[in-house]
């Protein structure tokens, strides 16, 4: 099979690069597509290039899309993929060819209303992926009794494709950290969703550095910016006095952030799963409860989930209960041949 | 089987008093005696506090009265719905209560569960029994529950019945009239250019079929309100996409099982009325002009077998000929057509009164909403004074103060709301203000 898997993004390029060097390693042929980052924009992911540069509508019509059995579009406007996959399919039609077969799927481990959404985003596909057999059992409910005219796409369990498996050589610590510490703490681009609750974040994490001196806390961004944009609007660094061992991380650091640091701390990030799974101690912000909007609803049931008045002193996230292993498999770490399963989806997808 | 059940029902909105409404279709050799306590609040129509009077006695009580009414106690059970964090904040305070003898509570949802399942479970967990419409719903809360120390939550199945069908004779299908009563829901669809187009769908059906009638009926009376707040009343939105409506289409403010009882047809895009046409023996239809968007909860009225795009419908004699029945299995996982009953809950009650419950146990590391919820009380409270709403913020602080009596800022901020000078309550305002997020 040659598989086109088309990005958009810093966060999706990412991900297509991963799931391309899995697909190859079982003997299939791939090639990654989007457009080159914008040089405006930080990410805290490491620079992945594209090999084609390409935009997912300049794939229309081009020779390489004829040549292709599936397509994989993990884009974030969300009608353009209606727009290619009717477009393509009318194209492949006129032309008397078989269309590839298109899927797609969410970049994160999602339930409840989000998950719902991602599915209706990505109604027009053949396939859709998801991590965990806890979403897939939820979307096999919902639509057991839709009518087949809706043409539902395929639902499948790949599991984590979307961010590394394990850290580098040397990054596991078997879960038990040494001095010195640090904490890494994921913060979103639009959660806590409260007015003023960035700001409250950004000074718990004051008082923790200065209760906890012999800890660094770096705040990393898990989504991209504007070159020189502050994670909160209005924000004046005249007007903060940071401890010194409270720092903002670096762009491209995030992956070997999460590789190295002692303990995570998030709201909802998608990343702070990849930190449970690289067995970090983590630390779900709880006091913005069970909600969509929150982004938290997912880790209901993680056993993760502290409120911050809870932690005086940066040394109790070392004792925290682990993550609760049952959920976290459900929710897409226990599928360790995602790759297989979505090949075999593929091939049974085409005619 | 000795004196009778008694039981109290709290309900705010009207959707929340219908769902108690639903609840009270017990049999009388159950010997259920039923309070309904309706929390005052403005635009409440008239017509659902007169059904609600019509089942029991009828209260009339804020929440703070409520909780500590004398008779609180003498109750068996007390059913619970309100909106989330309420009904949080009233198992929390009844909880803080001296009396080991507290009745048993319960709760539920208001009809079909569209959106927001897991928050709206997050806020029930603890109650000694929550109320489900059918398997789908609780397929999903073991999904969210499993492995979690929230698995042992006891729930029961009620099913989506609203009347019993002996209730009314029934006319037959040639004895009804022409008519497809179009049962509309506020925020469903939400926006302005899909609510136009849905009335322009209705218009062209009902130009089609000159011998129709196609009745709206708005979910509320302009000036009255409900569960969700709305911006634009069904009547402009008639009059901004249509100008003149076609004759044979018009709003109708009677009540819903009225329109219901004499219609052939009725329409809907997720509405729980969906349900109440089957058992009045009016044959109802899922308007599919909008696709599957879970925002206007089509995602689960989708596999009801008649799920159906109005627009492409020849006329509505054509689809009175060809509408099929709702698919059985839909219906019975959805908690209807099986034998799923409000009976279950008062013998589950009497089962749980016999043998008490164990409250459920916390564990470090699983929050649910109803940890949040003396945060989030405040919160409320502080948007009602934002608001100027004296009269909520004074409710929700009198029941912070129950919940946390030593709370030294609810206690001040209560003392400020309570003060009728404007200028001592400003300034009172002014000087224990503190952020809670």
């Amino acid at each position: 099979m040659t598989i086109l898997l088309v990005s958009d993004d810093d966060r999706s390029a990412l991900a297509c690069q991963l799931l391309a060097q899995q697909l190859e390693q079982r003997g299939q042929a791939c090639f990654t597509i989007g457009p080159a980052l914008s040089s405006r924009r930080d990410s805290p992911l490491p620079s992945i290039t594209p090999q084609i540069p390409l935009t997912l509508m300049d794939l229309l019509g081009h020779e390489l899309l004829n040549s292709a059995s599936a397509v994989g579009v993990f884009i974030r406007r969300k009608d353009q993929l209606e727009r290619f996959t009717n477009a393509h399919r009318e194209l492949a039609r006129q032309r008397g060819v078989r269309p590839a077969v298109v899927f797609s799927g969410p970049l994160r481990a999602s339930l409840g209303d989000r998950l719902m959404r991602q599915l209706s985003n990505r109604q027009c596909c053949d396939l859709l992926v998801v991590p965990g057999e806890r979403q897939q059992r939820e979307l096999e409910a919902i639509t057991q009794f839709w009518p087949h005219t809706l043409d539902t796409p395929d639902i499948e369990a790949i599991g984590h494709w979307f961010s590394p498996e394990r850290p580098p050589l040397g990054g596991l610590n078997g879960g038990t950290p040494t001095p010195p510490h640090t904490l890494l703490a994921l913060v979103q681009e639009t959660i806590p969703t409260q007015v003023g609750a960035k700001a409250q974040l950004l000074r718990q994490l004051m008082r923790w550095a200065e209760t906890s001196p012999d800890w660094s806390i770096v705040i990393q961004r898990d989504h991209a910016w504007e070159k020189g944009q502050p994670w909160i609007s209005k924000f004046k660094s005249s007007d903060w006095t940071f401890p010194d061992n409270l720092v903002f991380g670096a762009p491209g650091q995030l992956l070997s952030q999460l590789a190295s640091c002692s303990a995570c701390l998030s709201v909802s990030s998608p990343w702070s799963l990849t930190a449970m799974a690289w067995g970090r101690p983590t630390l779900l912000i709880g006091d913005y409860g069970i909600h969509t909007d929150q982004g938290t609803t997912a880790f209901f049931g993680s056993g993760l989930m502290h409120r911050m008045q809870t932690i005086d002193h940066l040394d109790q996230l070392l004792a925290l209960p682990p993550v609760n292993a049952s959920w976290l498999q459900s929710m897409g770490w226990g599928v360790h041949d995602g790759a297989a399963r979505l090949i075999q989806r593929l091939e049974e997808l085409m005619p | 089987m000795s004196g009778p059940f008694r039981l109290l029902l709290i309900g705010d909105s009207d959707s929340q008093l219908l769902a108690c409404e639903a609840l009270c279709r017990f049999p009388s050799d159950l010997n259920v005696q039923v309070t309904i306590n309706a929390i005052p609040r403005d635009g409440t129509p008239d017509t659902i506090l007169q059904r609600a009077a019509a089942i029991g006695e009828l209260w009339r009580l804020e929440m703070g009265q409520l909780l500590t009414h004398p008779e609180l106690h003498h109750f068996d059970a007390i059913g619970v719905y309100l909106t989330g964090s309420k009904i949080s904040d009233f198992r929390q305070a009844l909880g803080l209560l001296p009396s080991r003898e507290r009745p048993l509570l319960f709760c539920g949802f208001n009809g079909v569960v569209l959106e927001k399942f897991m928050e709206g479970m997050s806020w029930r967990l603890g109650y000694d029994l929550i109320c489900l419409s059918g398997p789908r719903d609780r397929e999903a809360l073991e999904r969210m529950l499993e492995s979690s120390p929230f698995s042992s939550q006891r729930t029961v199945l009620t099913g989506l019945h609203r009347q019993n069908s002996l209730d009314h004779s029934q006319l037959s299908q040639e004895q009804r009239r022409k008519q497809l009563v179009f049962a509309e829901q506020v925020v469903m669809p939400s926006s302005p250019a899909d609510r136009a187009e849905m009335v322009r769908i209705l218009a062209d059906l009902a130009r089609r079929s000159p011998d129709w009638e196609v009745l709206i009926k708005p979910r509320i009376a302009p000036g009255e309100t409900t569960f969700h707040s709305t911006t634009e009343h069904i009547r402009t939105t008639l009059q901004l996409a249509l100008g003149h409506p076609p004759e044979n289409l018009r709003l109708d403010y009677r009540p819903l099982p009225d329109l219901l009882g004499q219609a052939r047809l009725m329409a809907t895009v997720s509405s729980t009325a969906f349900f109440d046409a089957l058992d009045v023996g009016c044959r109802p239809v899922v308007m599919a002009d909008f696709g599957i968007n879970p925002a206007n909860g089509s995602h689960v009225f989708a596999g009801s077998g008649v799920w159906r795009c109005l627009d492409q419908v020849e006329d509505l004699d054509a689809l009175d000929r060809s509408l099929p029945s709702p698919d059985p299995d839909w219906l019975a996982w959805m908690g209807y057509g099986t034998n799923l009953d409000p009976v279950e809950l008062i013998e589950a009650l009497r089962q749980l009164r016999a043998d008490q419950p164990e409250r459920l146990s916390t564990k470090a590391g699983y929050l649910s909403n109803a940890n949040l919820s003396f945060t989030q009380l405040r919160r409320d409270a502080e948007h009602a004074i934002r608001e100027k709403n004296w009269e909520e913020a004074q409710s929700l602080l009198q029941l912070g103060s129950l919940m946390r009596p030593t709370h030294r800022n609810v206690a001040r901020r209560l003392r400020a709301v309570q003060q009728r000078n404007r200028i001592i309550r400003r300034l009172l305002l002014s000087v224990t203000y503190r952020d809670v997020g």
